[in-house]
Order: structure tokens, then C-alpha cells, then sequence
């Protein structure tokens, strides 16, 4: 790497006479309270504005939970309240309830009012109709 | 002062000792004010920066970890603090280039350690140049720091300290000889703020 000759070239200044005198004043002018230690007001700032940015984030998010997501959740309800009614809203809701039909069978057995109803299953169907 | 006696200093200015740090501001004022000026070209601006640097020496003095040198943790301040300061001024650091055009009629680079244009010329080839190669620059050829040293200084890896100052100094070369050649400087500038030439 070529050196370059730049310390006698350039002119070489000192600090000003009384420099330390200064420096100490400030120093105690900011331990008094005076005035704030440098580079705190700019740390302030950014934490401020760090905790300003999370605040309105967690706002939006509470906005959209009370607002958007609840009236979504209204309309849910109508909706399966609507099935009730005979009202079709092109919403499928899933039923899914196991029965043990042997067991309703049997618990009604004993009565001799018990009518069954017999319905084909079979997609192939019989060769006859049925007669209840 | 050996390193010993400034880092005992230290450990009495983090206890919050004023007749320490006042030792510590006497150590390294001049060298940091000189550091500034070749940064910045302004006295003016120099000292108010070298005092904002010992400020901070004293109120981050918690901050400081004995395992480099003091000198390269107030240079590393001093720098920072100078590329802000060159960062919001960048503006005020373009030369007019009438004014350019009468320092280059003024004096140019000879090679003579004497010539009085030459000063002139090295601080305006050092301003137009950018500050990522112009602290480097600086901190080798003027401080006399060692690429390890300016590497803990700007905090960057060796490679890219001795690339940098490699690449400044050719800049800086350029930037000298076309202003023994009479170039207008001003173009010079725009090349190297973009850090092209």
C-alpha cells in the first residue's frame, strides 16, 4: 500500500488554551441538571417513538378484534339462528352427533305403540316396493 | 502516559472523579481537536465537537471496557460524533467553484512540504472526499494508527480498513494531481462523494 505524506502537509492545530476549564463547566452545568446529557434526548426520542408505534400496533389490533372480527362473529350467529328458522344463507354448518341406534331401538322395544319406519339405504334398491 | 496509568484514570472517572477525567481531557485534547480539524477543516467546529467527545467520555464512562486502549474508544466517540456532524452539514461542505478555481490559481501540489497551497488543497481534496474513506484516511496517515487499531477504532473488519484506505489514498492522489494539472476540482468532488473515482 503507497503511503502518502499527509502529517507534515497538513497543518497541525491544538486545542484552545483553557479547553479542559470548558469541558469541566459543561460537565457540571449537566450534573446540576442544567441541561441533559448529550445523546440521552436522542435515545428518548427513539424509545418514545418505539413506544408510541407499539401503542397505536396494539390499538389497530384491539380496533379490528371490537369492530371487524365481532361483527363477523354477529353475522355467525344470525346465520345458525337462521337455520332454525327455515332461512337458507348459503352457509353449510356441520352437524355431526353419533348415535347408538341399537340402544333406541331397544330403550323403545317395549312399547307397543313403537312404529317402525323403514326406508330403503341401498342404491341398488329391491326388486319390490315396500309396504310399511 | 502509559495505557496502565490512563485506564486507572478511567476506573476513577467511572467512580465519577472530575480531577481524573480533567487529566484525561489534558492527555488527549490536542490530539483530538488536530483529528477533528483534519476531519472537519473548521477549528471552530473542532473544538465544540472535541468538548461534546469528553462529555461523553465522562457521562458513558460506565460504558468503557478496559480490553482496548482508552485513545481508540475516545477516537472511536470523536469519529462518530464528527460523521453526524458531516452527515447533517453535508450540504455545507460543497465548495463554490469559483472559490475552488482561485485556491487551485493559489497554490498546487509540488511535492514541496512547504507549499502554502498545498494544505489548501489536501484539506479540500480531503473534504470532497466521503467520510467512510476520509476517517480511515485520517487515522492513518495523520494519526499514524495501525489498520488493526483503525479497525477497532470505526469498528469495521481489517480487510475492509485496508481497503478503504487504500482507496482513499488514491482518491486523495488524483484528487492532488489533477489539481497540479489545473482541473477543476469541482467535478473531482462529485466523483468522490459517490466514492467512483
Amino acid at each position: 500500500m503507497e503511503e502518502l505524506e499527509l502529517r507534515p502537509a497538513l497543518r497541525k492545530v491544538k486545542a484552545p488554551p483553557g479547553f479542559e476549564q470548558m469541558v469541566l463547566a459543561r460537565v457540571r452545568n449537566i450534573k446540576s441538571g442544567a441541561s441533559p446529557v448529550p445523546g440521552t434526548t436522542r435515545a428518548f426520542g427513539l424509545k418514545l417513538s418505539l413506544a408510541g408505534g407499539l401503542a397505536a400496533l396494539l390499538a389497530g389490533f384491539i380496533l379490528i378484534n371490537v369492530f371487524v372480527l365481532q361483527k363477523n362473529g354477529a353475522q355467525g350467529d344470525s346465520s345458525w339462528a337462521g337455520l332454525g328458522q327455515g332461512q337458507t344463507q348459503g352457509r353449510v354448518v356441520p352437524v355431526m352427533d353419533s348415535v347408538d341406534y341399537g340402544r333406541e331401538v331397544r330403550n323403545i322395544s317395549g312399547d307397543m305403540s313403537a312404529v317402525y319406519i323403514l326406508e330403503q339405504v341401498s342404491d341398488n334398491g329391491t326388486s319390490g316396493n315396500i309396504r310399511y | 502516559m502509559e495505557e496502565q496509568e490512563l485506564q486507572a484514570l478511567m476506573a476513577r472517572v467511572q467512580g465519577g472523579d472530575e480531577a481524573a477525567f480533567t487529566l484525561i481531557v489534558g492527555h488527549f485534547k490536542d490530539r483530538i481537536v488536530n483529528y477533528l480539524y483534519q476531519l472537519t477543516s473548521d477549528y471552530q467546529k473542532a473544538s465544540e465537537i472535541a468538548q461534546e467527545t469528553f462529555i461523553r467520555v465522562y457521562f458513558k464512562a460506565d460504558k468503557y471496557r478496559p480490553i482496548a486502549p482508552l485513545g481508540a474508544w475516545v477516537y472511536t466517540i470523536a469519529s462518530n460524533l464528527a460523521k453526524t456532524d458531516m452527515r447533517k452539514n453535508r450540504r455545507l461542505l460543497t465548495v463554490p467553484l469559483e472559490e475552488v478555481k482561485n485556491d487551485l490559481a493559489a497554490g498546487t501540489f509540488t511535492g514541496s512540504k512547504q507549499d502554502s497551497g498545498l494544505n489548501k488543497n489536501l484539506h479540500q481534496a480531503l473534504e470532497a472526499l466521503s467520510p467512510r474513506y476520509r476517517i480511515p484516511v485520517i487515522l492513518k496517515d495523520v494519526e499514524g494508527y495501525s489498520q488493526e487499531e483503525i479497525a477497532a477504532i470505526i469498528k469495521k473488519p481489517v480487510g475492509t480498513v485496508k481497503a478503504r484506505i487504500s482507496r482513499g489514498r488514491t482518491m486523495l492522489k488524483k484528487a492532488l494531481e489533477k489539481a497540479a494539472n489545473g482541473d477543476e476540482a469541482y467535478g473531482l468532488s462529485k466523483e468522490f462523494e459517490n466514492g467512483r473515482a
